[in-house]
């Protein structure tokens, strides 16, 4: 270090001792680029800042028309300090007299010229700019993403105590913008306390692959805001924003796939899947309150379940005039035969006119078990069910079910996919606070699933949901339910076969039930098999 | 008797369906704007999950999706009982078929199911659920 260098080493600068030779010397500094100069900070001292440390970097920095990164920012008493190794910033508080104003305000500076390195502070000879490169670095994987979410508190800048107070800073990174730029693909700037489309950000994404922006959770108001945003987007997110409320969402998916044609999916929903631009839904509830989830959720465990394994159950499901009536668009043939038999189809010629002979309108609950229980064995997926529920009120309850089943080959069909949408009306009949509902209405509709269908059902194994419950059983099915408890429990066959009964018979529930009693000793002794038990053992 | 009664009622559901869903698609396919007439001003429509209710935003609605071609396969329609709809005669209606959308070739099945009440001698749809039969994506 030359001598002029030593002579102002940790030299308090301020209107006085801010010489011309000092400005001549930081001017040249800057002139030759000194690489000595990148690591040499410069503590910046500010008396009686007020507002927030964000609000007064955006004041210094438009006032100053200066790009700084402060390091190391506090504030103690009336002085609020920070540290930057930008001698340009220097050098204009040097001719701007170590003043600024802010609202009516002129506030007073200091520097503390070189006062620390960058050593001192990082506890390596790194620079900002190497410290904010290795960050954003970081966030870029390997399937293009660049994830800048939450950038600001990044946890290597809050350790490096680094106040990236903005995320538009960035744009001052030319060079390793430019290279971001040139290879995303998704720019994720989510969490970043975002009021507008950081346009300066996003211009070196523009040329480049950049196919999806995830703008989540800012503070984004308004939609003509993402004007800014290229029309090339395939894949955009933006919940979380002021923009979203108070628009429902079909006006809010309309104007967005307006505003980007290209757009497949929006907030993680696929939309363009079929050159349709409004998403699908798996379910549509009318009145989306628990107790209409948890009774659709039931029936549909319960019927399916039953269906496919002991089919003759789901009599219990319907009321004795129940009317239901199958259509398929099967052509006759022998595999078909069964459906053949029994289902209606008004487009069809031929069975145009057997519906006007014989009807096959099944109207009673026995009618409609048997033409139910004589179609093949089946096996449905749950997953690939849409339910629809378009109206549930006190007397009435609609309810569609689309999905998919597998059928199993018998004699004449070999195993095959097919698509169903069973319509069910049930009536509601309410006794004090209980309600029972059974269906009285069903359409049966069944076709051949489409091979897209079949490609994308039963990927997870199907489980039989329900096995420990059973609906009216037999007594042999009791008999079985019943020694297993008494097993379990070592209770008396009475009370074993009262308590299951108290519990529909479902044995899961009533271990459950039984166990809580024991807990809480309030079984008799008397009514177990066994009065040497030790009640421990049960749990 | 009442079985007589209620064998007529199918049959008038049926070629009431018929003529019903012959001149819906055909508005839907040609007519688009015409369409929301069909429904009550009350009517729901549920097309792929999502719920749209009232007559103007149905047609809003139907206007936005694409053009569009139905073929029916099947067809099939029941009366429901009365004391279910406050006594006024309803069907419900079930079709299903492929549809394509804006000059695309590939057909898509979809099924449909609708309610229609008679108000003042016409046939309006109480509601409509409309579903494409396409794989969720996960």
């Amino acid at each position: 270090m030359n001598q002029l260098e030593t002579y102002y080493n940790q030299y308090l600068l301020n209107r006085v001792s801010a010489t011309q030779t000092l400005v001549e010397y930081i001017e040249n500094c800057l002139i030759t680029e000194n690489e000595v100069s990148e690591h040499s900070y410069h503590k910046i001292m500010i008396y009686r800042w007020t507002e927030s440390e964000v609000k007064l970097f955006e004041v210094l920095s438009e006032y100053f028309v200066v790009t700084f990164v402060p390091v190391q920012f506090e504030t103690q008493n009336i002085v609020s300090t920070f540290y930057t190794s930008s001698l340009s910033f220097v050098l204009k508080i040097i001719k701007l007299d170590f003043m600024f104003p802010h609202a009516r305000t002129m506030y007073n500076m200091d520097i503390l010229f070189d006062d620390k390195t960058s050593h001192n502070l990082f506890k390596q000879r790194i620079t900002i700019d190497n410290i904010v490169t290795s960050v954003v670095s970081s966030r870029f994987n390997e399937m293009f993403e660049l994830n800048l979410s939450c950038f600001c508190n990044d946890p290597k800048f809050v350790e490096m105590k680094v106040f990236f107070y903005h995320l538009t800073l960035l744009s001052h990174f030319k060079i390793l913008m430019i290279r971001m730029g040139r290879d995303t693909r998704i720019l994720n700037l989510s969490n970043n306390n975002l009021s507008q489309v950081p346009l300066n950000i996003l211009n070196f994404f523009i040329k480049g692959q950049l196919i999806g922006i995830n703008l989540s959770n800012n503070n984004i108001p308004s939609l003509t805001e993402l004007q800014r945003i290229s029309s090339k987007i395939e894949k955009l997110w933006v919940e979380g924003n002021p923009l979203c409320e108070g628009l429902d969402s079909i006006t809010y998916i309309k104007q967005i796939v307006q505003k980007f044609p290209r757009l497949t999916e929006l907030d993680g929903i696929k939309l363009n899947n079929h050159g349709l631009m409004m998403p699908f839904y798996k379910n549509y509830l009318t009145v989306p309150d628990k107790r209409t989830k948890m009774l659709v959720e039931k029936f549909v465990s319960l019927y399916f379940s039953h269906y496919d394994s002991s089919r003759r159950k789901i009599d219990l499901f319907y009321d004795s005039m129940a009317q239901m009536m199958l259509s398929t668009s099967f052509l006759e043939s022998e595999e078909n035969a069964v459906y053949a038999a029994h289902s209606r189809n008004m487009l069809n010629p031929e069975k145009r006119q057997s519906i006007l002979n014989n009807k096959r309108w099944y109207a009673k609950r026995a009618a409609i078990l048997s033409v139910l229980t004589q179609l093949p064995k089946s096996s449905h997926d749950i997953t690939s069910f849409s339910i629809d529920v378009l109206q549930h009120d006190h007397n009435c309850l609609i309810l569609i079910i689309d999905g998919v089943f597998k059928e199993e080959s018998t004699k004449v069909s070999p195993e095959r996919i097919l698509q169903f949408r069973r319509t069910f009306i049930f009536h509601v009949h309410s006794v004090h606070t209980m309600s029972f509902y059974n269906i009285v209405h069903e359409m049966f509709s069944v076709s051949l699933a489409s091979p897209e269908i079949v490609k994308n059902s039963f990927k997870h194994p199907v489980r039989n949901l329900n096995q420990l419950t059973l609906i009216n059983p037999e007594q042999e099915e009791k008999d079985v339910i019943c020694t297993a408890f008494m097993y379990y429990t070592q209770l008396k066959r009475v009370e074993a076969e009262a308590r299951l009964l108290s519990h529909d018979w479902d044995l899961r529930v009533a271990l459950k039930a039984f166990a809580t009693d024991c807990k809480n000793d309030i079984i008799h002794p008397d009514k177990f098999e066994n009065t040497q038990l030790l009640v421990d053992e049960i749990d | 008797m009442a079985s007589e009664v209620a064998l007529k009622n199918v049959d008038n559901a049926c070629e009431t369906a018929e003529e019903f869903t012959r001149v819906f698609y055909k508005q839907v396919d040609n007519s688009r704007h015409l369409t929301s007439k069909l429904y009550l001003d009350t009517g729901l429509l549920v097309w792929n999950g999502n719920g749209i209710n009232g007559n103007d935003k149905i047609q809003k609605f139907l206007m936005d999706l694409p053009a569009s071609n139905h073929v029916l396969k099947t067809l099939d329609a029941q009366p429901i009982s009365e004391n279910l709809v406050a006594n006024k005669l309803t069907y419900l209606i079930q079709a299903c078929g492929d549809v394509t959308y804006q000059n695309d070739d590939v057909k898509k099945p979809f099924q449909q199911t609708f309610l229609i009440v008679a108000v003042e001698g016409k046939w309006k749809i109480a509601s409509d659920c409309f579903r494409l039969q396409v794989p969720h994506s996960n």
